[in-house]
């Protein structure tokens, strides 16, 4: 999984943009037009990081304000034409140390992801319709933290506007088939490099219930933007977790026979 | 007690000078585990007046993983040590080796050598299929706990799929309660006094292959196996007046298929098998197929509630082996979704001729890093004298509270 925040938030606005007037776009047909090349620009800003590793450490907190940890590490596989791979391993809390979860993300056909229990040793596969799913009792659902192929979405264009002193687009997003949970997203992505900074994430009955927000990008290989925190607030429940990604290194050499099924048997 | 208690007091030792590491670093050993304090609780009073009433248990399970690299190859060290020391049963009180094995790994194919386990099978409520490692059945009399096998396994991946092949050099036997042991089989089962169709006994050589593959939304894998069972069939012995079972362990051939199939939000999952050579039908068939649904944010909640569905089926009918000849199997699973980590799972076992039922309960949650509380149950409902081997256990409805300590 590339983590939402970089994935979710990759989506920025691409060239063709200034021949638009910067009001707001009446026009349905225009306005998705200008949505998809928003996020195709930065998609293709992203495109050829070949793969990414990262430790990451998510603390969920509850309404009364109680936290709890989790600490992962997870290897993100490009893959051109086809899609994404992740293989989440989880090094905390104890009990659920050596956990796994591989993803395949794809383009265009239903996404396969297999779950390990270290326990049991078993390699058990999950039905892909748990995008809506809480990851592992988080704010962030399956859907959020799998990488995210813009194909699967139709998007919207609303209006350019400042947020933290930055030109930013905003755009919706809604899901096409796929369930994520959520009726649509309305992201906020800057001008300059198309990083996503914030997505406000709405349920079926359009009301507001989660909302995104990334902080501290930096650069890797002089071309990709990763942020290294991520805060995802639900304001119906008042609960909330918080993402931090303690390093990145990018092109390590993973390769596909890295990303399959029997590597989960052959961890250690 | 002193010979016992050594084992323990060394995992101790072991599990406080383990130094809890984020990531495992090349070379460095890395060690991991738990200890348990479980407490079994009965309801009625035993079939069997020897067989113990409460129980206390103390587990112990440690995980040492060492890497290292070697001119392209990855080499990993893991051994887990298992200890259990049980008040009641002197049988229950074991140490098993889950794990002690060197894995080579390559770029398409791997190689372990030593003793290790292996998880073959689709299904939730029973694991037929799965066949390489012995049950260690004094752990639970569900079967789901398993005894290190030792094993020259090589593994390889290709276009066509993964190719798993074993060589099993020793057979461990099942572990079997003593006469104090509680849930246990009415007559006794010995299962130190095993017999075995091979004159090589014990060290009759196994061997193993499957062979998988992802294909779309199917999961396919065909297993076979050459050797000796894991499941025993018995034999009734006179001892002291009083009949005893002594399990017997033929040579058999076993085929299997497992199948889960992925439509949405729907598991479709089937395991069956063909065995040869086991008694007293010589050939059988086992069949299990059915579905797990789950439904994502259950009730405009953040928790997730799976069902599931199993048709069990045996070819041998009503037999003292297989309890769930012709039953159905119902479950839930609810995921909380909590900081807790809350997961409650429950299962209900119907056999469709004489409605005897097994209920199964278990819910565990996390608390603060480290500890988890564990609570468990079993239920034996309508057990007819007739029905084998569940009407040994017609007294023995319990629930077991753990509190375990990971580090």
């Amino acid at each position: 999984m590339k983590l939402p925040c970089s994935t979710l938030l990759l989506v920025v606005l691409g060239g063709g943009l200034n021949a638009f007037p910067l009001s707001t776009i009446e026009d349905d047909d225009l306005a998705a037009r200008k949505g998809l090349e928003i996020v195709t620009e930065s998609k293709l800003r992203d495109t050829g990081y070949k793969d990414f590793v990262t430790t990451v450490t998510m603390t969920l907190k509850n309404k009364q304000g109680h936290s709890s940890t989790r600490k992962m590490t997870v290897r993100t596989l490009e893959e051109l034409d086809k899609g994404e791979k992740a293989l989440i391993l989880f090094t905390s809390p104890a009990d659920s140390r050596g956990t796994a979860l591989l993803s395949y993300s794809f383009k265009k056909e239903a996404d396969k992801q297999w779950i390990y229990l270290p326990s049991i040793k078993r390699v058990k596969r999950i039905a892909s319709g748990n995008k809506t799913g809480s990851f592992v009792g988080s704010e962030f659902s399956y859907a959020d933290i799998s990488p995210q192929q813009l194909e699967k979405y139709t998007y919207k264009f609303l209006k350019e506007e400042k947020y933290q002193n930055m030109d930013c687009f905003v755009f919706e997003r809604f899901p096409k088939e796929m369930k994520t949970g959520y009726s649509k997203q309305v992201i906020w992505m800057d001008k300059e490099h198309y990083r996503p900074w914030k997505a406000e994430c709405y349920d079926r009955k359009d009301k507001l219930l989660k909302t995104l927000t990334t902080n501290n990008y930096d650069l890797y290989k002089e071309r990709f933007w990763r942020p290294t925190m991520c805060y995802m607030e639900n304001h119906q429940t008042g609960k909330s977790t918080t993402i931090e990604f303690h390093s990145y290194k990018f092109q390590t050499g993973l390769q596909e026979k890295d990303f399959d099924r029997s590597v989960l048997k052959r961890l250690k | 007690m002193a010979r016992l208690l050594v084992p323990l007091v060394l995992l101790l030792f072991v599990s406080h000078v383990s130094v809890a590491q984020e990531d495992g670093v090349e070379g460095e050993l890395h060690i991991e585990g738990y200890y348990a304090l479980e407490f079994q609780g009965f309801f009625q009073n035993p079939q069997d007046s020897r067989q113990a009433s409460n129980n206390l248990s103390l587990v112990l399970e440690a995980e040492m993983v060492s890497e290292w690299i070697y001119d392209d190859s990855r080499f990993v060290f893991n051994a887990m040590p298992f200890y259990r020391l049980d008040e009641s049963d002197n049988k229950r009180t074991h140490f098993d080796l889950r794990e002690f094995n060197v894995l080579l790994v390559n770029d398409d194919w791997d190689l372990r050598i030593g003793t290790s386990k292996v998880f073959w099978g689709a299904m939730e409520t029973v694991h037929w299929v799965d066949i390489i490692n012995q049950t260690d059945f004094v752990e639970g009399v569900e079967g789901e706990s398993k005894l290190g096998q030792p094993m020259i396994n090589y593994n390889f991946d290709t276009e066509h799929g993964w190719f798993e092949f074993y060589y099993m050099p020793y057979f461990r036997k099942r572990t079997f309660p003593g006469i104090d042991g509680r849930p246990r089989n009415i007559p006794f089962i010995d299962g130190d006094e095993a017999i075995y169709e091979s004159s090589k006994s014990e060290w009759h050589p196994d061997l193993a292959m499957r062979w998988s593959k992802s294909l779309g939304e199917a999961d396919v894998g065909i297993s076979q196996f050459y050797g000796t069972t894991r499941e025993p069939s018995y034999v009734p012995v006179i001892i002291d007046g009083e009949v005893v079972l002594h399990p017997f362990y033929e040579i058999i051939y076993q085929l299997g298929l497992d199948l889960t199939l992925a439509i949405d939000d729907l598991l479709v999952k089937c395991e069956a098998l063909h065995r040869h050579g086991q008694q007293p039908d010589n050939d059988f068939q086992m069949v299990a197929a059915g579905f797990e649904n789950t439904r994502y944010g259950w009730l405009e909640t953040d928790m997730d509630l799976s069902y599931i569905f199993e048709g069990l089926y045996d070819s041998r009918g009503s037999n003292p082996l297989n309890p769930y000849e012709h039953d159905v199997a119902l479950g839930t699973r609810l995921t909380v979704n909590d900081i807790n980590d809350v997961i409650v799972v429950t299962s209900l076992i119907i056999d469709l001729h004489d409605s005897t039922t097994v209920f199964n309960f278990e819910g565990s949650r996390r608390i603060g890093d480290h500890w988890k509380m564990v609570v468990e149950g079993r239920s034996f409902w309508n057990v007819p004298s007739s029905e084998l081997p569940l009407n040994s256990f017609r007294n023995d409805n319990y629930f077991q509270i753990g509190a375990e300590y990971h580090f």
